[in-house]
């Protein structure tokens, strides 16, 4: 029992020096989510309903709701860059979108921030070197919340592409 | 409402402690969620955050929130040290009042930096709502510290369960007419009540006056250090004039007997 105290602070310090062997070694949210990421699912949680038969099962209300706060990104490159710039790219390349990202709380809230005041967030559920999958935040309870899968695209370099 | 200690406390002492600290509680904690996502004046959420991460296998976020953990505790160690050891050497009220005073200038760096530096990166998120976590652990520390853990303003909780339970007693007639359970209601509505309001005004404050906010929490703040201030200088000024009082009539009273005693002995030389 008299050794309770040194054991304490030991065991603060131990915490301490892994938490910062953790931060120096570890990788940030923000180093990992720089790069292109290609969508490559994106459906609606818990209510069962896959992305292409949306207009088929969504209540008329939960359409609306979805469709006046989110801006759709169905089928889209995604490239983060380091200054905070995403470059939304559409499959068939027809017209690039360059908005703002910032990552917030712990890295597990990802804002995208349009020119004109709009912003939308996500929550980022899963974030490795490859997969990304975020929520997309509504400001409405809905039942279900929309998914979207990410995959990284591996940049080829120069030789590769030869 | 700073300088006293433990039971000394009145009840009205820590009303007033207790409604103060905890608008300024949930002000920050609104002010947090808006601006960096995360809560900051409770660390419950965060254990819970801290098992998800692991058992995700998400290292580095795991290792930030138990750094946010470690912050509160710091706080609270920090300001408990400062009562325990700074009251023989600078005096109860300043050993008091010094938490708060750190929690006033962790607030201002972060309402500086977000107006002046913040460029919303990561590490810059992680860092302020460090610090806001260590200010808010100061600041229920003191709390909990002084008033023999009756006050604890920066989480409601423990304080919900406490009320719930004081009101469940009110059920029996016995208990009705107990001042002390009356008053622990009294105590705890009233941070719940003012937890929510300091909430609220922050929700519609930081629409116009954004980062200013801060400011205005630091200044409820100064309200509790400069109250006590204020009662200790007029009670300094009532000591000295009393005692300076007490001294003339006492002076006086001396110059009457030498004058007695005088007068006396005059008196009896002209006799004789």
């Amino acid at each position: 029992m008299k050794k309770i105290g040194p054991f304490a602070y030991s065991l603060i310090l131990v915490v301490l020096i892994c938490c910062g062997t953790v931060l120096i070694k570890g990788d940030s949210p923000e180093e990992l989510i720089v790069g292109k990421w290609e969508e490559v699912d994106w459906n609606f949680e818990r209510i069962n309903v896959d992305s292409t038969e949306v207009n088929g099962n969504l209540l008329a209300y939960q359409k609306n709701e979805l469709y006046n706060n989110m801006i759709i990104h169905q089928g889209e490159e995604w490239e983060f860059c380091p200054k905070k710039e995403l470059t939304l790219t559409p499959k068939d390349h027809s017209e690039e979108k360059k908005i703002k990202w910032y990552l917030k709380g712990r890295g597990n809230i990802l804002e995208l921030r349009y020119g004109d005041n709009v912003v939308e967030s996500y929550q980022v559920h899963k974030l490795t070197k490859d997969t990304m999958v975020i929520y997309y935040n509504f400001d409405l309870q809905m039942r279900g919340s929309v998914k979207i899968t990410f995959k990284k695209v591996e940049e080829q370099d120069y030789a590769q592409k030869i | 409402m700073l300088r006293k200690y433990s039971t000394h406390r009145t009840h009205d002492d820590n009303l007033k402690l207790g409604a103060l600290t905890a608008f300024s509680a949930g002000m920050v904690n609104v002010i947090s969620v808006i601006v960096f996502f995360a809560f900051t004046s409770n660390v419950t959420g965060h254990y819970a955050v801290f098992a998800q991460e692991l058992a995700k296998g998400n290292w580095f976020q795991a290792a930030i929130v138990i750094l946010w953990i470690m912050l509160f505790f710091f706080g609270s160690f920090t300001s408990n040290f400062v009562i325990i050891h700074g009251n023989n050497y600078i005096g109860r009220y300043l050993s008091h009042a010094i938490p708060i005073i750190l929690e006033i200038i962790c607030l201002l760096v972060v309402g500086i930096y977000l107006q002046g530096f913040y460029t919303e990166s990561l590490q810059e998120t992680e860092f302020l709502v460090g610090l806001l976590l260590f200010a808010m652990g100061l600041q229920n520390g003191l709390t909990a510290s002084i008033s023999n853990s009756a006050v604890k303003t920066t989480h409601l909780t423990g304080l919900t369960t406490d009320l719930a339970i004081a009101l469940s007693m009110m059920t029996k007639k016995h208990y009705r007419k107990d001042e002390k359970v009356v008053e622990k209601i009294q105590l705890l509505s009233s941070i719940m009540f003012f937890y929510v309001l300091g909430g609220v005004i922050t929700g519609v404050l930081y629409n116009t006056i954004q980062n200013y906010t801060f400011y205005i929490v630091c200044f409820f703040l100064t309200i509790i250090i400069f109250y006590d201030y204020y009662k200790l200088t007029i009670l300094k000024y009532n000591h000295k004039k009393f005692f300076s009082l007490r001294q003339e009539e006492v002076k006086e009273s001396k110059s009457n007997v030498h004058q007695e005693q005088n007068n006396r002995i005059t008196e009896k030389n002209t006799c004789y």
